[in-house]
């Protein structure tokens, strides 16, 4: 570029002031003007854009109108959702206690609610142990129809004078057990029979109170030795052959 | 516009047929093509109609509405840029012997037939893109450097080494026809 060409700064406010004759030059083409159908499309379009509202606000339109819908049906999932989790959960607790106190202390033994039953309504628990074998509701209510031998409940006041074993001295398992012995006539499958009697046994850490030993058969005698053999509590079997003598004299209980 | 934002449609009418025209030959002189001058044309429009409700005074409505046109027309170049060769980048800055070269091309295949006007209008062509919006925004709209600047997102140097380079280049090209 030569020097003619430089175009100071003067002569760009001198351009802007539009009196050159570039401007001069260019205004002659300013005859053209807009198409008159393209005047018309566009007026026409402002016209129907102020009857109708304009697109931008359409999508928040139907945001709002499914907002609740989903709303309800994520509201339903989460819920039915939570209450199967909460209720396996349930399931699986019930379960692993159950399975952890099996062997473990007598008082946590979870018993059915029938057997829980205090002795002054021992009829009606008979009456729900004897249809126990026509029904074969569950394995729990048969297991503890089996021997009469196992006494479970430490919590027998040991005070308690009575010749007779007074109602409460009974534990509820033993008082089935006994409504069971007169009136079940089946015999419990082995595997469940073990798993109770090494129940009982195991769940006994102390000789049981005189009162209670008093009204054992030697039957029983006999089957609590074993049992605590099998559950592992030798000393405490050997603290009951050494007591057998007391309730029967010149007999000796051996051991199995 | 404010008037026709709240609801007023004679307002429209009354803007549109303000500057319809000048907007048209900008656009014209700007893509050397009435098809697309057309189509920015409406689509320029048709978003001034749908954001009515956005407008807020910022500036003067000849900027509100040049600063759409505007875009509309950076996008058609970013569009193009690849499918058509003779459409080079909007913020290419063309070599300047290059352009002189096709300047004068174009003098000796037009000379005999051209009117001055129609040689200007040829020049305007082989401008860079950005150049030549400078110069027919203060031609048709009369905007000065800081309007200018404000619908090119751009500083106000700028816009005035633009206009610089546009004129030195138009005037070149005119003595040479004469």
């Amino acid at each position: 570029m030569n020097d003619k060409n430089q175009i100071s700064d003067e002569d760009i406010e001198q351009y802007l002031d539009g009196d050159t004759e570039l401007s001069a030059t260019y205004a002659e083409g300013k005859d053209l003007k807009a198409p008159e159908h393209l005047a018309f499309a566009i007026k026409r379009m402002a016209r129907e854009a102020q009857n109708n509202p304009p697109n931008n606000e359409r999508p928040v339109a139907r945001k709002n109108v499914w907002l609740v819908p989903l709303s309800i049906a994520a509201t339903v999932i989460i819920t039915i959702t939570l209450v199967f989790v909460v209720d396996f959960q349930n399931i699986d607790e019930t379960n692993h206690i159950a399975q952890k106190d099996i062997g473990t202390t007598p008082q946590a033994l979870s018993l059915p609610e029938e057997v829980v039953t205090p002795p002054q309504q021992t009829a009606s628990v008979e009456d729900s142990i004897v249809l126990q074998p026509e029904t074969q509701k569950t394995e729990t209510i048969p297991a503890i129809k089996t021997k009469p031998t196992q006494q479970t409940d430490t919590r027998l006041p040991r005070e308690s004078t009575s010749k007779q074993p007074a109602p409460t001295l009974q534990s509820p398992a033993q008082s089935t057990l006994q409504v069971a012995e007169e009136t079940a006539d089946f015999e419990l499958p082995p595997h469940l029979r073990d798993m109770v009697q090494s129940t009982n046994a195991g769940a006994q850490n102390e000789v049981l109170p005189a009162e209670v030993l008093k009204t054992w058969t030697r039957q029983q005698w006999q089957t609590q030795v074993s049992s605590l053999y099998k559950a592992g509590k030798d000393k405490l079997a050997e603290q009951y052959i050494k007591l057998y003598p007391e309730y029967y004299p010149s007999e000796t209980l051996a051991k199995p | 516009m404010e008037i026709y934002r709240d609801g007023d449609l004679q307002a429209f009418d009354l803007l549109f047929n303000r500057f319809k025209d000048i907007l048209y030959r900008y656009l014209a002189r700007q893509t050397g093509n009435f098809a697309i001058a057309e189509e920015i044309f409406q689509e320029t429009w048709a978003a001034l109609i749908k954001h009515r409700k956005n407008y807020t005074v910022k500036a003067k409505f000849k900027t509100y509405l040049f600063h759409i046109a505007h875009n509309k027309l950076i996008d058609f170049y970013r569009s193009k840029q690849n499918a058509k060769s003779d459409i080079v980048s909007y913020d290419e800055q063309q070599d300047e012997m290059i352009v002189e070269e096709q300047a004068n091309k174009s003098i000796e295949h037009h000379a005999d037939v051209q009117s001055k006007y129609n040689h200007l209008l040829t020049l305007l062509e082989k401008l860079p893109a950005a150049q030549r919006d400078v110069f027919l925004m203060h031609e048709e709209a009369g905007m000065t450097l800081v309007e200018i600047a404000d619908v090119m997102s751009v500083s106000r140097d700028t816009v005035k080494s633009r206009l610089r380079y546009a004129l030195q280049r138009l005037r070149s090209g005119m003595r040479r026809f004469a």
